[in-house]
């Protein structure tokens, strides 16, 4: 079986992203390892710059190895108000060295990473949809952001804070332009959403979370997005995959 | 109906959603989601009765804010729940 924490519930506001734990045992051999999240605040304040984010990702490092997990998603928020520092580092440096770490507690966004993992070696960048731009007679773009991804996707990174909080250390990274695809699996294994999409540009502004790429679609994918997304946050992986993942 | 989300885990400025006058009328169901996080907001103005599933639900979206991300989670939770609903972009 392959071992997924979840540290923490999933965040109070994910509240179309729940999951089927017996579909994904018996469909993807994926069992959900429930943990505490006491077991990162109990950390206590830490001091809110690049020391005390590398304590949380010793803290979480920590945990996936006494549970012996082979990705981990953190209700992150939590760490705002307890440990006043974010898990943004950490759950990136876990991408980085092959554990998919997902922000939020997203289970489903876990799910969807650790596929994206297995196909192109990248768990990809967890985002969220931020604006949509459709000027006639041009293909439609998307704004999509989050506050941290796999350092290893980025051509240059800047740390910041976090953006709803203003605390912490977040990452602003800046992705090479190009072929992504974008895909999303739902908590059920029911629905996938998959598209190759092209990235046009990286942006940086202040009311966004702090890694902003612009990536140009099809007018079918903002048609899905506009009426029937799965759910918010959906992962963004480097090159083209989807006859890969239709082929799943 | 016309209703409006906010939450106070955003301390910037907010980026107003202006609705038309189609958007407000008594046999629409429209709610401006200004920000991030106000996803168990509408689920409780389901549950007080104030929005139905029965009928088509409008999402104003802006483009701070985590509005979209929040529209787009609260979208798909009408849709699974039997609903339906669209979101429209501020302009």
């Amino acid at each position: 079986m392959v071992r997924l924490g979840l540290i923490g519930k999933p965040s109070d506001w994910l509240i179309a992203s729940t999951y089927n734990r017996d579909i994904l045992a018996s469909r993807l051999g994926v069992e959900i390892v429930e943990i505490p999240i006491e077991e990162v605040t109990s950390l206590g304040e830490v001091e809110n710059g690049m020391d005390g984010a590398l304590r949380i990702y010793e803290r979480i490092r920590d945990i996936v190895s006494r549970y012996q997990l082979d990705g981990v998603a953190l209700r992150c928020f939590d760490l705002l108000t307890t440990i006043r520092n974010t898990g943004c580092i950490a759950l990136s440096r876990l991408n980085d060295e092959g554990i998919p770490a997902a922000c939020e507690g997203d289970v489903p966004t876990l799910v969807t990473m650790l596929l994206a993992k297995q196909l192109s070696g990248c768990p990809g960048f967890q985002c969220n949809p931020a604006r949509i731009e459709q000027t006639p007679g041009q293909a439609p773009t998307m704004l999509f952001a989050h506050c941290t991804l796999p350092l290893s996707m980025c051509q240059s990174y800047s740390l910041t804070t976090h953006f709803e909080s203003g605390i912490g250390v977040a990452i602003h990274g800046e992705l090479p332009t190009g072929d992504y695809t974008l895909m999303k699996v739902s908590g059920d294994l029911s629905r996938v959403f998959v598209s190759e999409v092209t990235l046009i540009r990286n942006q940086y502004e202040r009311n966004l979370c702090r890694t902003q790429v612009w990536l140009q679609m099809s007018d079918e994918d903002i048609q899905y997005f506009l009426t029937n997304p799965i759910a918010n946050h959906h992962v963004l992986v480097p090159g083209k995959w989807s006859k890969k993942i239709n082929h799943l | 109906m016309f209703y409006t989300l906010i939450s106070g885990l955003h301390k910037e400025d907010i980026e107003s959603v202006s609705p038309s006058m189609e958007d407000v009328g008594t046999d629409c169901q429209t709610v401006a989601v200004m920000t991030g996080g106000t996803e168990a907001q509408f689920v409780q103005l389901l549950q007080q009765g104030r929005i139905t599933l029965d009928k088509p639900i409008y999402l104003l979206s802006s483009g701070q804010s985590n509005s979209l991300a929040a529209s787009m989670e609260i979208l798909s939770y009408i849709n699974q729940h039997g609903g339906h609903g669209q979101i429209r972009i501020n302009r």
